[in-house]
Order: structure tokens, then sequence, then C-alpha cells
């Protein structure tokens, strides 16, 4: 999905920033999600 | 918003459908903004949203597709098939004010199935997903504007879908 500024990959645990070409990762609580944060 | 769901429901049955193959190849273009809602609507819809007239829309992919990815971007529906019958990720650009479709550059990427796919509002991304073990993963960027696609750098680490 499509934060806005980055590309969120749920399954991989990333997330791409096109502007930068940057990769970083994302942490997932465990079990469902039900909502998501991202962090700078 | 009414008038593009619409526009995006004639490129899904579009880049579906083999042109000319069944009725269901036809679909919704022009219909009216206003309406009464009668109910049978599961939507909420005004009935006479169904009043409109069809057409075939034209397609540069012509072939059919299990399951056509398609975007709004810019003023245009980029639908890619990312499976292409086991051949290479192809998609074309249609635009719903000409009615044209117009073929995007080759994208040189092995097809797979559930690749991730996002459309940045400049580009589209177009990362993993798997087309069988040992076949290499893919990650570029498709840019409408140039017409022309562009490598991703490496994630991390491997990307497992």
């Amino acid at each position: 999905m499509w934060s806005g500024t980055e590309m969120l990959i749920y399954r991989e645990g990333l997330a791409f920033k096109p502007t930068t070409d940057e990769w970083s990762s994302i942490s997932l609580p465990p079990g469902p999600i039900r909502s998501f944060e991202v962090t700078a | 918003m009414r008038r593009m769901l619409i526009v995006v429901a004639a490129a899904v049955l579009a880049a579906a459908c083999e042109p000319g193959s069944s009725p269901m190849t036809q679909v919704v273009t022009d219909v009216p903004m206003s309406g009464t809602s009668k109910g049978g609507d599961p939507f909420g819809e005004p009935s006479s949203i169904w009043a409109g007239s069809w057409f075939q829309p034209d397609t540069t992919l012509g072939r059919s597709e299990l399951l056509p990815r398609l975007f709004v971007a810019h003023d245009e529906v980029l639908v890619v098939f990312e499976q292409n019958r086991g051949t290479t990720v192809a998609g074309e650009r249609y635009d719903p004010v000409t009615g044209t479709a117009t073929r995007i550059a080759s994208s040189g990427l092995e097809w797979r199935a559930n690749a991730a796919m996002v459309w940045t509002g400049d580009e589209l991304l177009v990362v993993g997903g798997n087309n069988g073990p040992g076949i290499k993963r893919i990650r570029a960027a498709y840019n409408p504007a140039e017409d022309s696609w562009r490598p991703l750098p490496d994630p991390p680490r491997r990307l497992d879908a």
C-alpha cells in the first residue's frame, strides 16, 4: 500500500521511499493488524 | 468520484475479457450522475446509474488476464498484466476522454503473481511477487510521463514473495 511517501509491504516487513530510493524495515505487531503507524 | 469508479470498472472489464467474446465485454461509459434511488441497489446508487450506454473500449493487450491490476494515473487508467500468460509483465494506458489505449514500454520483467504494486503519483512501483521457486525476484518502477521503466535498488534482505 502507499502511505503517501512510502510503499509499505507488510508481508515483507519493508518500506520503500521512491524519492530517495531507500529501503527500510518496518516492525509489525504480533497477531492481526488493525492499525499501523509509520515513524520516521 | 462515481464517474471515476465507472471508468475504472470499464477498464477492468476491458482488460479481463477477450474483445467481442461475450456481451460481458461491454462496459458502462457515460451515465447520468443524478437520479432517484428506488432500492434494490446494494450500494445505494441511484437506479439511473444503470441507464447508460455500453461500448467496447480500446485495448492493446487484447487477451484475457486472470487478475489485471488497475491504477488511476493522472487522467488515465494504467492497466498491468502481471501474469500475462507466462510471458513478461505488460500494460497499457487507457485514456477515458479519447477512448484510446496505448501500450506502455516493455518492462522486460518476468511474469509473476501477487506482486506488490502502488501508484505514487509519479510512478508505478512493482515489487516482489512470485512465479515459482528459483526464479528471480523483481523490483522496478514505471514512469508514464517518460514511458520508461527503471530498476529499483536491492532491498536490505531477500524478498520472500
